[in-house]
């Protein structure tokens, strides 16, 4: 059991509390998530639990904390460690070994357990998690998902009560972080273990999330209890929980199944998109000749083909999504492109002129790349000097109005004077678009951009791509999240074992490949949704034409605000 | 073997004795001709390791860096050590240290250095390859635990560090910065430190989480750094009693109480320090076959050095050039630097066939 007691915290260096009066239990055997925007106060909420927080960090505390019996802030981080496992955030920083079993006995070694038992401990923890065949692997072969469960591996392996994971895929790629969400899920339902996660992606967990935990930010007082409950009250839920709040359906869609059950009550399962050939132009008309292209460009690393004779033409004003499984030779598309790994094959042209002996560092003012993990862009002390930085690389003028102009269009410009590394995991990663925008590149290419970002945060920077793209910018973004490609692309690229395999609108093409579909297209498995707006519009087109209200299965009325419905018992 | 399996073919203490008879070689002689016997015995147990024969050679030592190790010993030495008789050209004017004769024996000198420092480099490679961190730790005594970790810290942050760099470098050109001069290139310091001090952080928090920082080990060790202190006074006192004038026993005296200190703290605080051993590896006799020869080795380097003085092995290019000696017997015995290849070899040819 963990109980908070009116409690709230805030560290010396911020006047604002980060956890107001937080008063609420989660109960033993229970799944809990926490979710809230990026910089809301997960963490601090999560290393209360364990005492890192106030013990490592500092910082001003009122109130009480009870984690199994012991008050966190009185009995330390080493104390609480025998009961309250904890899994942080970046699989690489977790390590002091470099061999799995290793890795897990250290910690056990250090407990005084006799070897027999630590070689039945390591045994009966792989097994339980799946991944007895890491067991010998040495941890720098490993990929992000199999580290964060070998992470995961070591906290487990000493048999806590409680398992604490803070964000454990934000710093993973989108396979990676559905393997380790399996995996929790897995855990959940197995163990009778109190898991508490903070996590964005609540789409794949709330189905068994018996408690959650809703912190708004801004020093407002968190919100918990039961997932719907709470649910209701949030701004910002997954699609198909807010289709269920905006038809007004009650109890709250949590999970595919639940959410066809809605439907199917409401007489809404057979609604029709009208809309579904309003797609993008794969090429675009007005201008024919395309801004990027590339001819049968190959890459080679020793003996392993990463790219295979790809040949693709970007047009301006065009956004394209590149999606494949790890492996499939998409980064290294793109670090071709701008020139970080050398052709073995082929040629790539902007607009008509052969990139062939143009450095990276030129390239680099006409295609703009943002790499994976933003902050290794990031080094400046203030947000506006990493802008200049970038200008004077490329020997321009230091034009401060022009770079405060597009932290302004990047909504960072309040930050301006800030250190980029104090910001939001969103924030920071505007900050790095601009550095790599301000240069005015013709060409913008993204390698896992959601990595990390919450959902307004994704929702944000689609809009700030959008943007860019109307202006003549061609993008081209690699990314595992559906979703988000579904709200952006107008083209999706699909690679496998180096080679692109589908080139089409972006639900034809995922149509056609093995991806998993999004919560919406499994929701309307025959219909082409994109977005929660065209099922919306949809609906709501689909009612109005309902002659006789009175006959529908559930009654239904349009409210005059925004199309919302109610339901009226 | 797949790959990204660890294997462990050695005893760590094989590896050890290795390490340091190599080092003993490489203080106790100045002769190029036994250094380049070293050098090269090294780098045929680090291809080894290449073509598989033993554990973990997968990276390759950049060969380049030696030849640029004692490029720069030679060139150093030779245009700040104007001694020798040999000349090649004279350096004009008055320029601090520069300035003056630049001979053959400078030369001969530098680049001597130079193949030394590339056979500890070269060296320390194949031990780092070869011996996981966690047999490291294990062979550490457990006094030594806090200081095992933190050394076992240091090794897993070089690999972390270096991809960072890559990642830094990355980032540079793509906005632009082409590297080229060193004033660009001094540009990647500053986010390598604050990324390095942001995972030092990471990393302190996750073994705090994990419990390492408990108040009865920081009691013991506030009492092991109170016990060595005086330990160390009372030998400082033995050592300067000689300058006081006191009897030889004295000082004698001073120095066994302080080594009796030393000696209790390091049992009570190895017994105060609990942790078990998972993986004890066995000493077999391929590891005695191995170790032997590096220890012949370093028992003939000492026993010659101190018994029979300094002529078999030591060898000086001033204040003439001469031919540096070279002895057969000498030569054999180094190549006892070769034996984990050659057991490692005779072990897969045995097991072939």
């Amino acid at each position: 059991m963990i109980q908070f007691h009116n409690l709230s915290f805030k560290y010396h260096s911020h006047q604002r509390w980060v956890i107001r009066q937080a008063n609420f239990a989660i109960p033993s055997g229970s799944f809990c998530l926490i979710c809230g925007s990026s910089g809301s106060g997960k963490s601090t909420l999560l290393r209360l639990m364990n005492g890192l927080v106030p013990h490592f960090s500092g910082g001003i505390l009122e109130g009480e904390i009870e984690v199994e019996g012991l008050n966190p802030v009185q009995a330390g981080p080493g104390k609480m460690s025998q009961k309250v496992g904890f899994v942080f955030q970046d699989p690489e920083t977790q390590f002091l070994l470099d061999c799995v079993e290793d890795e897990i006995a250290f910690n056990l070694e250090n407990a005084a357990m006799p070897a027999a038992q630590i070689a039945q401990r390591i045994t009966d923890t792989l097994q339980a998690l799946g991944i007895a065949h890491l067991r010998r692997r040495k941890l720098e072969s490993l990929s992000g998902g199999e580290k964060q469960k070998v992470a995961i591996a070591t906290v487990l392996s000493l048999a806590p009560t409680i398992l604490i994971l803070d964000e454990p895929t934000s710093q993973l790629d989108g396979q990676s972080a559905e393997e380790v969400l399996s995996l929790i899920q897995n855990l959940a339902r197995q163990r009778r273990l109190t898991i508490v996660m903070a996590e964005h992606r609540l789409d794949r967990l709330l189905h068994f999330t018996d408690w959650l935990v809703y912190l708004p930010g801004h020093g407002e007082p968190l919100l918990a209890g039961e997932p719907r409950r709470i649910l209701n009250q949030m701004d910002t839920v997954p699609p198909m929980v807010q289709l269920g709040k905006w038809l007004g359906y009650q109890p709250l869609p949590l999970s595919v199944s639940e959410g066809r059950q809605m439907l199917c009550n409401l007489g809404l399962d057979k609604v029709y998109n009208n809309n579904r050939s309003a797609q993008s132009p794969l090429v675009n008309a007005d201008v024919p000749m395309p801004v990027l292209s590339l001819e049968n460009v190959s890459v080679r690393f020793g003996n392993t083909q990463a790219v295979s004779q790809v040949n693709l033409q970007l047009y301006a004003s065009q956004i394209a999504c590149l999606m494949g499984v790890n492996g499939a030779g998409k980064t290294s598309l793109l670090r071709a492109i701008l020139g970080l790994v050398a052709l073995s094959e082929g040629c790539i042209r902007l607009l008509s002129e052969d990139l062939r002996g143009v450095p990276t560092w030129k390239r680099s003012r006409l295609i703009g790349y943002l790499p994976q993990d933003p902050n290794a862009l990031l080094y400046s002390e203030t947000v506006l000097e990493e802008l200049l930085l970038t200008l004077r690389n490329h020997g321009y003028p230091e034009d401060i109005d022009k770079a405060l102009g597009l932290l302004e269009r990047l909504g960072v410009s309040a930050h301006a004077e800030r250190y980029p590394r104090d910001l939001s995991v969103g924030e920071r990663q505007r900050v790095a678009l601009g550095a790599i925008l301000i240069t005015q590149p013709l060409v913008l290419l993204l390698d896992e951009p959601t990595r990390g970002l919450d959902e307004k945060a994704k929702t944000n920077l689609a809009q700030l791509l959008r943007s860019f793209a109307k202006q003549g910018m061609s993008i081209l973004v690699v990314t595992h999240d559906v979703e988000f490609m579904l709200t952006l692309a107008d083209r999706l690229l699909i690679m496998e074992k180096g080679r692109i395999i589908q080139d089409g609108s972006p639900l034809a093409a995922l149509r056609q490949s093995n991806l998993p579909p999004a919560q919406l297209l499994q929701l309307f498995p025959d219909q082409e949704f994109r977005t929660l707006d065209e099922v919306w519009q949809t609906m709501g087109e689909a009612l109005s034409r309902m002659p006789d209200r009175s006959d529908r299965p559930a009654s239904l009325a349009c409210h005059s605000d925004g199309n919302r419905l109610l339901l009226q018992e | 073997m797949p790959e990204g399996h660890t294997s462990t073919p050695f005893h760590g203490w094989v590896w050890l004795t290795w390490m340091t008879t190599i080092l003993l070689c490489v203080s106790l002689t100045r002769n190029p001709l036994y250094l380049v016997v070293v050098w090269l015995c090294v780098a045929i147990v680090h291809a080894a390791g290449g073509m598989g024969e033993l554990a973990g050679g997968n990276t390759p030592f950049p060969f380049w860096l030696s030849l640029l190790v004692i490029l720069v010993g030679a060139v150093f030495n030779a245009l700040t050590v104007h001694v020798g008789e040999r000349i090649i050209f004279v350096l004009p004017g008055n320029l601090p240290f520069l300035s003056g004769r630049v001979t053959w024996e400078a030369v001969v000198y530098g680049a001597t250095n130079g193949i030394a420092l590339s056979v500890i480099l070269l060296a320390f490679w194949v031990f780092n390859r070869n011996v996981a961190i966690s047999s490291f730790l294990r062979m550490l005594p457990r006094a030594f635990h806090s200081v095992a970790i933190v050394a076992s810290i240091a090794i897993t942050f070089v690999p972390l560090l270096q991809r960072e760099l890559e990642q830094i470098q990355e980032a540079q050109v793509i906005r632009g910065n082409d590297l080229s001069g060193f004033r660009n290139k001094l540009a990647l310091l500053l986010p390598l430190l604050i990324s390095s001090l942001e995972h030092a952080f990471q990393l302190a928090e996750v073994m705090t989480a994990r419990g390492f920082l408990k108040s009865s080990e920081l009691t013991h060790a506030a009492i092991w750094r109170g016990a060595f202190l005086g330990g160390f006074g009372l030998m400082l006192g033995g050592w300067l009693s000689r300058f006081w004038g006191l009897p030889g026993w004295a000082a004698n005296l001073l120095f066994v109480a302080a080594l009796a200190i030393f000696g209790i703290v390091f049992l009570v605080e190895s017994r105060q320090v609990h942790f078990t051993v998972y993986r004890s590896t066995r000493f077999r006799l391929r590891d005695a076959l191995a170790m032997s020869g590096p220890v012949l080795l370093a028992v003939f380097f000492v026993f010659h050095r101190f018994v029979f003085g300094e002529q078999l092995l030591d060898y000086t290019p001033y204040p003439v050039l001469t031919r540096p000696p070279f002895k057969p017997l000498v030569a054999c015995l180094l190549l006892g630097i070769l034996n984990p290849f050659l057991v490692t070899l005779f072990q897969s040819h045995d097991s072939v066939s």
